[in-house]
């Protein structure tokens, strides 16, 4: 893989390739993350790629920001002076398609909308590995792993989640109110782990206040974290008062 | 310092640049890479979309085909994590994949095509997709606080929105006069709609017959025509 990478390297670059950045009103995060990528840590000049401060010297126009409408006749000029032909790569969730200010008043809205755009590099910002990438796949070094998919969700196929409920939480308003308390305490990606162990736990349980104890030794055991354990306390106590007010 | 030196310390410390493109790079716990829908669970409700910053995911209502399309725009999209956040079923989930590098932008979109549901009374598409109806009666059967009459209602027939608002106003229009309500029936919803507000004017019983007034303006204009008798009602 590495021999056959490196081969092929050689092949198609021939020689080093001279890369332009162009800021066009970016917040600089993808600027960080590009100079990031040229550190002897990352390294893209094992690749032969080099910054250089002319456009007449370049090879690669590498462009971040949302090309603000003050910045929109710069960047054609840039363009025009680089020597053709030349890849224009565009960094970077703003350069993409604008970013979170993708209709706003004073922005064109990508980098396409003004120049051919030859690769895009998603990312707010994107790591310093996804630029190396994304530059050898501009490159053809590299291929393309991302595929445009189409999916048709039939309804006649299609099982509802949420079947069935065993144990002490035994109904809908019950698992809501678990679930929402515990992604106010421990947000929602740690909020679910916890979830599921606690909705494993409640089909072991036949009482509310065994399943309290039950769930703070388990969760204590398994994270030996008190602020974990204090979370999952407080929820069990809404649970206990949402019970209430049901039956 | 000598090169000897320099060359013992390069003996120590080996060689520090990663050998990403040529190894697999692993990513750390909870990265938030690339969103990935599952087809197989989504339900089309657009919780997604709704909370998306940078309106990467969008969804778009088709009445005449009848379908409801879900777009994602990767070019766009922060990795921000409110997708996933949002979503009732877990059907959005972010992967830990980086390399998302591509040529064109065709290749940066995904796109989901779920079915509208019929209104079984005037036979059109609406809002709410099918698989939406069936998560709804699930989360009826499974929840304690939900009357059960709700569940018959659901099960003998989905109404749009139109239809609903036509059934109540017909049934007040049929406690106010019996005879013109078989008329309003054979018409289309959304104009009987307009037609029952208009008769509801004529016979609403805050103005004189044939015209109508507002109880506010009233209010306004009575005030005039009482100046001097309340003090209260002046100011």
């Amino acid at each position: 893989m590495k021999e056959k990478l490196k081969k092929k390297a050689y092949e198609v670059l021939k020689r080093s390739v001279y890369v332009l950045r162009v800021d066009t009103g970016s917040c600089n995060g993808c600027e960080i993350e590009i100079y990031n990528a040229f550190t002897p840590y990352f390294d893209i000049e094992r690749f032969g790629v080099r910054l250089v401060y002319s456009p007449r010297l370049a090879d690669v126009l590498l462009v971040t920001g949302p090309v603000t409408r003050q910045f929109v006749p710069i960047l054609k000029a840039v363009y025009e002076a680089i020597p053709k032909p030349c890849i224009v790569v565009a960094c970077g969730a703003c350069a993409c398609g604008g970013g979170i200010w993708y209709d706003s008043h004073s922005i064109m809205g990508g980098v396409d909308k003004l120049i051919p755009v030859d690769a895009y590099i998603p990312g707010c910002p994107p790591r310093p590995q996804s630029i190396l990438y994304g530059m050898l796949v501009a490159l053809d070094v590299l291929a393309q792993k991302i595929e445009r998919e189409e999916a048709i969700a039939n309804s006649s196929t299609y099982k509802p989640e949420f079947s069935n409920f065993e144990g002490i939480i035994d109904n809908w308003e019950l698992y809501k109110a678990l679930k929402f308390e515990l992604h106010r305490y421990l947000g929602y990606r740690f909020g679910n782990r916890v979830l599921e162990d606690l909705l494993k736990l409640s089909k072991e349980c036949s009482n509310i206040d065994e399943f309290i104890e039950k769930a703070e030794m388990k969760i204590q055991e398994k994270y030996n974290d008190p602020r974990v354990t204090e979370a999952v306390k407080f929820s069990c106590l809404k649970l206990k008062d949402v019970k209430e007010v049901i039956t | 310092m000598t090169l000897k030196n320099i060359l013992k310390i390069i003996k120590e410390k080996g060689t520090v640049t990663l050998a990403y493109p040529f190894e697999p790079e692993e990513v750390p716990e909870d990265f938030r890479g690339k969103p990935i829908i599952n087809p197989d669970i989504c339900m089309g409700c657009g919780a997604c979309a709704n909370v998306c910053p940078p309106d990467a995911i969008m969804v778009f209502d088709d009445f005449e085909k009848g379908t409801k399309v879900w777009r994602i725009f990767y070019g766009r999209c922060i990795f921000c994590g409110r997708c996933e956040e949002a979503c009732p079923i877990g059907a959005i989930k972010q992967s830990e994949e980086f390399e998302l590098a591509s040529k064109s932008r065709e290749d940066l979109e995904s796109i989901v095509i779920t079915p509208l549901a019929k209104c079984d009374i005037c036979g059109r598409y609406f809002i709410i997709s099918e698989r939406e109806i069936k998560q709804a009666l699930e989360i009826t059967k499974a929840s304690k606080t939900i009357p059960p009459s709700i569940l018959e209602l659901i099960e003998n027939g989905v109404e749009c929105p139109t239809c609903k608002r036509k059934k109540t106003v017909l049934s007040f229009v049929r406690a106010l006069k019996p005879f013109e309500s078989e008329k309003l029936e054979s018409i289309p919803p959304a104009t009987a709609v307009n037609l029952v507000r208009e008769k509801l004017t004529f016979h609403s019983s805050l103005g004189k017959k044939g015209e109508y007034t507002n109880p506010r303006e009233d209010n306004i204009k009575g005030v005039g025509q009482n100046e001097g008798k309340t003090k209260e009602k002046s100011i």
